[in-house]
């Protein structure tokens, strides 16, 4: 046992040196590259979140990264919100917006979910467009510069401390939940919801908080994405954003971190290779997302855990 | 009177499965809804938990009506069911089954202190842990505390979604054919979890097809057929009615 | 003004209901919704734009030459795809039409990227006149094509063994199979024949449309608001859902603001969805415990 548990300390301890280390080894475009990894695994754990408790296809990782990433830039630019405020306020609304959008989810058949969070994604997108007094429109939205105690964030090695801190601290609340008496409704209803309903616990209510609690960790990324990138335009946030976050759940592996991470790492890496080339980022793309779907099943994450069977981790549900 | 069933009725387009049945339940008391296959047991179950709608007629809980809430609103009220099939967690081990079932369990802990990992969340999860094992202990499933549900053989599942069941204190709980694919110990088991439970003062409703462990423990009798309750009372007087036994055993 | 916008909502509603039949048909002979169907309008656009300026063939060969290009794809798709998926869970079939779409759309993007090219029309006829109304010939052929399409199908599907095949291949493909009926070989001519559907809507709506990588995107969210609509597994509720939107799309176009024919058909998914779920024709489904 305690072999066991020494391994896996020493491995995070490990990991942990080389993610504060890994800075000394990258440029500014690979740091840039890193950082989008960084982002895009939150995204990929919290529509895993989504996917895992309420059981059902939902299209709006999008909707929630739009929705932080312009409560970043609107409560900066607009409003003049010092960096932490608006992170903050990112994961509030889109955690708001996942419970707004988790209430009536519930009432819709299988594929009507799917249908209607993509629709509701879309008509936000369209409200981005066509709101320029608040959005600034299809041309975008500066995010100024930030800076947190008086100390300025601009280079990317800097965003990426933080981003790391940001991204850690998440992680950390995440697991506190799983481990709380929310974390053991969201299992017991994907388990079986009436025998939920049976013992006083109601359904409907743990699945809006799955929405919920989606929608503020990838409102949280949006807001860092905003950071990011600088500006943030409606387009950002379309159709090809959702199939991005798609492909990398399925990829990674549906329902674990690693597999958040390794999809993340993948997909990001992916479109930069081929970014010249239009149509071929689709392809392969799709190539991936087929080859996962009928060969790994369980993503990377069960090919990885095939090889290393040691390697337990224990993120939603066993 | 804990559980008073009146005049209910439930039809499913057209045809229907649950006639007028009246009946009650008392609280330290099992009562057995018996009755051929197709008589209506566990429409009437499932209209009494919430699982169905009656098409009329009223189910009352200690006076307040349930007929008409949802499944977690009766079970709120106090009432907890088990499954024919099984309803136990199987992911899941059999400490937090019952943890589940204890649902706050008294605590007075919110979400907000889990997240951050605040010392109340602590101290009220090892309460709530204390309670869980010491009701595994109290009905001998001890052993099993760490075990998965999935793992364990389908007797003791049952005697696991039972616990969970008792976790949530009940004043009513019911049963849909827990001695189904039982060995005769287990059914032992079974038939003295349930003879101490009422002792404790818990009203019991169970639906079940194994005769000999319905007379052996239940106080009284409902014996249903073609949807109509055909006979009420002691087992003793049940089973020597002459409605009954045409009705099971058919004319000659 | 309204006539005007009626007759060309019904005209664009034709094509929705052409396109939401085509997935309604395959929801209701396999389960599974495609969700790249817009992609098999795209393909069979881009097929007849090359049959017909590329290989050079007469305008209706090109079309009928594209419809069976379509039929083996959809074949090809359920043969090597989807067979392959038949008992996983419906995530991952939603998913593997999803990538299918990706796909090609790739494909489609690789050889013609950020180009939007014009089709010609199908007839070169001067538009007739109604008073105010004007009814162009393409308005003509789409609802009429459409039209007889979809009797065909409802036709087919409710009164011919085949109606009754695929209710059964649906709900219950072992007892289907039991029954003699070869489900596999059934499946993939229903997959080929709704590809070939989206084909001939696809080639219908070309000429009005322009073709480009991404223009089966509208026509998916149109049919998924028609479905929605009429009533999620419903084949007349498919056609009528369909003719609605294009009249609202219309209506609303007209008399509030055009920015909003884009969103209509979300805003319809949203309002239906929330006030009555299961559509104009749909049913309520049952949970058995």
């Amino acid at each position: 046992m305690s072999d066991i548990v020494t391994a896996r300390r020493l491995t995070a301890v490990a990991l942990a040196m080389g993610l504060i280390g890994l800075p000394l080894l990258t440029n500014d475009y690979s740091q840039y590259v890193v950082n989008t990894i960084l982002i895009y695994s939150l995204v990929t754990v919290g529509f895993n979140i989504l996917l895992g408790y309420v059981g059902q296809l939902a299209f709006s990782n999008a909707t929630f990264f739009g929705a932080g990433a312009y409560a970043m830039a609107i409560g900066m630019s607009r409003y003049g919100l010092p960096f932490p405020a608006a992170i903050l306020l990112s994961a509030v609304v889109g955690g708001l917006v996942g419970g707004l959008v988790g209430l009536p989810a519930l009432r819709v058949r299988r594929y009507a979910l799917a249908i209607v969070t993509l629709a509701i994604g879309e008509l936000l997108r369209w409200g981005y467009i066509h709101t320029p007094w608040l959005t600034a429109g299809s041309s975008g939205l500066e995010v100024p510069d930030i800076s947190i105690l008086g100390f300025a964030v601009v280079e990317e090695k800097h965003k990426y401390f933080l981003f790391l801190a940001l991204t850690a601290v998440t992680f950390w609340i995440l697991r506190n939940i799983m481990r709380s008496r929310l974390g053991r409704g969201f299992v017991a209803t994907r388990d079986n919801e009436l025998a939920t309903a049976a013992l006083g616990l109601s359904p409907s209510h743990y699945k809006v908080a799955a929405f919920a609690l989606s929608g503020a960790v990838v409102g949280l990324a949006g807001g860092m994405f905003a950071v990011l990138l600088g500006r943030v335009e409606p387009a950002s946030f379309d159709l090809s954003q959702l199939l991005l976050g798609f492909s990398m759940v399925v990829v990674g592996g549906l329902g674990s971190l690693l597999g958040s991470v390794l999809g993340a790492v993948l997909l990001t890496a992916l479109p930069e290779l081929l970014r010249n080339i239009p149509g071929l980022e689709e392809i392969a793309f799709s190539v991936l997302l087929i080859g996962c779907l009928l060969f790994l099943p369980q993503g990377l994450a069960g090919l990885v855990r095939r090889l290393l069977p040691s390697l337990h981790e224990k993120l939603f549900w066993e | 009177m804990l559980l008073e069933i009146d005049d209910i009725c439930v039809a499913f387009a057209g045809l229907k499965a649950v006639s007028n049945v009246s009946f009650n339940a008392e609280a330290g008391r099992i009562c057995a809804l018996i009755g051929p296959n197709g008589a209506g047991k566990t429409t009437l179950f499932n209209a009494i938990t919430g699982f169905v709608r009656p098409t009329s007629g009223t189910v009352r809980l200690d006076g307040r009506r349930i007929s008409g809430l949802s499944i977690h609103e009766i079970a709120r009220s106090g009432v907890r069911r088990t499954f024919q099939n099984g309803g136990a967690y199987g992911g899941m081990s059999v400490l937090e089954n019952i943890m589940v079932g204890l649902g706050r369990g008294g605590q007075s802990d919110g979400l907000f202190a889990a997240a951050l990992a605040l010392p109340q969340a602590f101290h009220a999860e090892a309460a709530r842990l204390r309670q869980a094992r010491a009701l595994l202990e109290a009905m001998g499933l001890g052993d099993l505390t760490n075990r998965r549900v999935g793992d364990l053989p389908s007797g003791q599942q049952r005697l696991v979604e039972i616990a969970r069941a008792m976790a949530g204190a009940p004043r009513l709980l019911m049963l849909d054919e827990p001695a189904v694919g039982l060995s005769p110990d287990d059914r032992v088991q079974l038939s003295r979890l349930l003879r101490r439970m009422a002792a404790e003062g818990v009203g019991i409703v169970l639906v079940e097809h194994v005769i000999d462990l319905v007379m052996a423990i239940s106080d009284k009798v409902v014996v249903l057929n073609y949807g109509e309750k055909l006979a009420e009372g002691p087992p003793d007087v049940v089973r020597n009615d002459p409605a009954v036994l045409e009705a099971y055993l058919g004319r000659k | 003004m309204f006539a005007q916008l009626f007759i060309s909502g019904l005209s664009n509603g034709s094509i929705y209901a052409l396109a939401a039949l085509g997935m309604t048909v395959l929801f209701r002979a396999t389960t599974v919704v495609n969700f790249g169907f817009g992609e098999m309008f795209m393909a069979g656009a881009f097929v007849v734009y090359v049959l017909l300026k590329i290989v050079g063939l007469s305008y209706i060969v090109a079309a009928l030459g594209a419809c069976v290009v379509l039929f083996g794809l959809g074949a090809v798709i359920e043969l090597g795809l989807m067979r392959r998926m038949e008992n996983a869970p419906h995530l991952s079939l939603a998913m593997m039409t999803i990538a299918i779409s990706f796909l090609l759309k790739g494909i489609a993007r690789v050889f013609w990227g950020r180009e939007v090219l014009p089709m010609p029309p199908i007839f070169n006829m001067p538009p007739l006149e109604f008073g105010d109304v004007i009814v162009t010939a393409q308005d003509l052929v789409i609802g009429g094509a459409t039209l007889a399409l979809v009797i065909v199908f409802l036709l087919v599907f409710r009164f011919s063994w085949l109606g009754k095949i695929a209710q059964a291949a649906s709900q219950t493909p072992r007892g289907a199979a039991l029954v003699g009926l070869n489900v596999p070989k059934f499946r993939c001519t229903i997959w080929a024949v709704s590809a070939a559907m989206g084909a001939f809507g696809g080639i219908l709506v070309a000429p009005v449309t322009l073709l480009y990588p991404d223009m089966g995107g509208q026509t998916l969210t149109r049919a998924f608001a028609a479905m929605t609509l009429g009533g999620f597994g419903n084949l007349g509720g498919a056609v009528v859902g369909g003719l609605a939107m294009g009249v609202i799309e219309q209506m609303v176009g007209g008399y509030v603001d055009t920015s909003l024919i884009d969103v209509a058909g979300y805003i319809v998914i949203i309002a239906v969805l929330l006030l009555r779920p299961t559509g104009l024709f749909g049913r309520k489904e049952l949970v058995r415990v």
